[in-house]
């Protein structure tokens, strides 16, 4: 199967890799995992007055995987909560062109995205927290 | 449960009881494939869990000598098409049902082809456990810790061992219950958690062969 070029470029340069200190309170942290092939996503935001400033990956898994969670960080950077809640798998599908076997790839990018959003407004105790 | 096992076939031309569903030995002719012919049938093995190996083997050579495109090559194009997608079938049998888990989730699909369970169920915290695995497997690869490498293999096909040798008891708790969705989870569990682990054993590999 051939990778498109852009997910090939983010493959090659993963944008934001690394990791925050989960216990900062400033930190939300989002880990999903694909259990149909075994991928493994930690997604992790860094906020300040409800803006997302910063972001970080690490991701154990396909090329698309990888690509998928780089540009969720690409995304996500400078986007409030509640903007970066609203972006769509079907967008990151879009823009990398992943075929229809890689969709879940973009689907666990917007699940990691989610869980790092619940993660901090949780621990936040945000009015708006869930789970 | 429903008893999947008992399904029986006879040849389309002489009506003789089928071995495999893809190939009659009494009249040595193809048979057509058809929704019914699934990879239990097709190498002539009951459907269930509990699968001997070296029969599987056996029984696969056998067919599969008969349905060969080679031995086809002056047949009619029907048959010649036939037999090409009969030997797929066969392979894709073999393939699935050598395996424990790739057998272990063909058979409960086709077991419980009606019932909902979540699929995407896995032991509880085991996502984070499996995260930090890939991260300590980082580390042996970048320093070329060898000691720590094989440790970690071994410790990985422990697990295999333990997962896999989960599989059986639960089909037999499948079998005797009237409410599977419990068992099936249990299962998909296993299955889940089999293919992260796979993954870190692959990375491994990988290395041991560079």
């Amino acid at each position: 199967m051939a990778y498109s070029d852009k997910v090939i470029d983010h493959y090659n340069e993963p944008r934001n890799v690394g990791s925050f200190d989960k216990n900062d309170d400033a930190v939300g942290t989002g880990l999903v995992g694909a259990p149909e092939c075994g991928d493994v996503m930690k997604l992790q935001i860094k906020v300040e007055n409800d803006q997302i400033v910063d972001a970080k990956f690490k991701t154990f898994g396909c090329g698309s995987a990888i690509a998928s969670s780089s540009l969720a960080t690409e995304w996500v950077k400078g986007k409030s909560i509640d903007e970066a809640m609203s972006i769509q798998n079907t967008e990151i599908v879009e823009e990398l062109s992943l075929p229809p076997v890689k969709i879940h790839c973009s689907v666990l990018a917007e699940d990691a995205i989610k869980a790092a959003i619940s993660d901090y407004k949780s621990r936040n105790n945000s009015e708006t927290a869930e789970g | 449960m429903s008893e999947v096992s008992s399904k029986s076939f006879s040849c389309e031309g002489c009506g003789a009881k089928l071995v495999s569903c893809l190939f009659c030995f009494d009249c040595s002719s193809l048979q057509s494939i058809s929704e019914e012919s699934d990879y239990f049938s097709a190498l002539g093995i009951s459907s269930e869990f509990d699968v001997d190996p070296d029969l599987l083997e056996e029984k696969f050579q056998h067919i599969a000598s008969e349905l060969h495109p080679d031995f086809y090559l002056n047949s009619t194009p029907q048959e010649k098409r036939l037999s090409e997608r009969a030997s797929t079938l066969l392979n894709q049998a073999y393939d699935t049902l050598k395996d424990p888990f790739k057998r272990a989730d063909y058979l409960m699909s086709l077991k419980c082809k009606n019932v909902k369970w979540n699929d995407r169920v896995l032991p509880p915290t085991f996502l984070q456990e499996m995260f930090t695995l890939q991260e300590e497997l980082d580390e042996m690869l970048e320093n070329q810790d060898q000691q720590g490498l094989l440790k970690m293999r071994e410790v990985l096909e422990n697990r295999f061992q333990d997962l896999e040798s989960g599989l059986l008891p639960s089909f037999r708790m499948l079998d005797s219950v009237e409410e599977p969705e419990t068992v099936l989870e249990k299962l998909q569990m296993n299955l889940n958690a089999e293919r992260y682990l796979r993954r870190l054993l692959d990375r491994i590999k990988i290395e041991e062969t560079t």
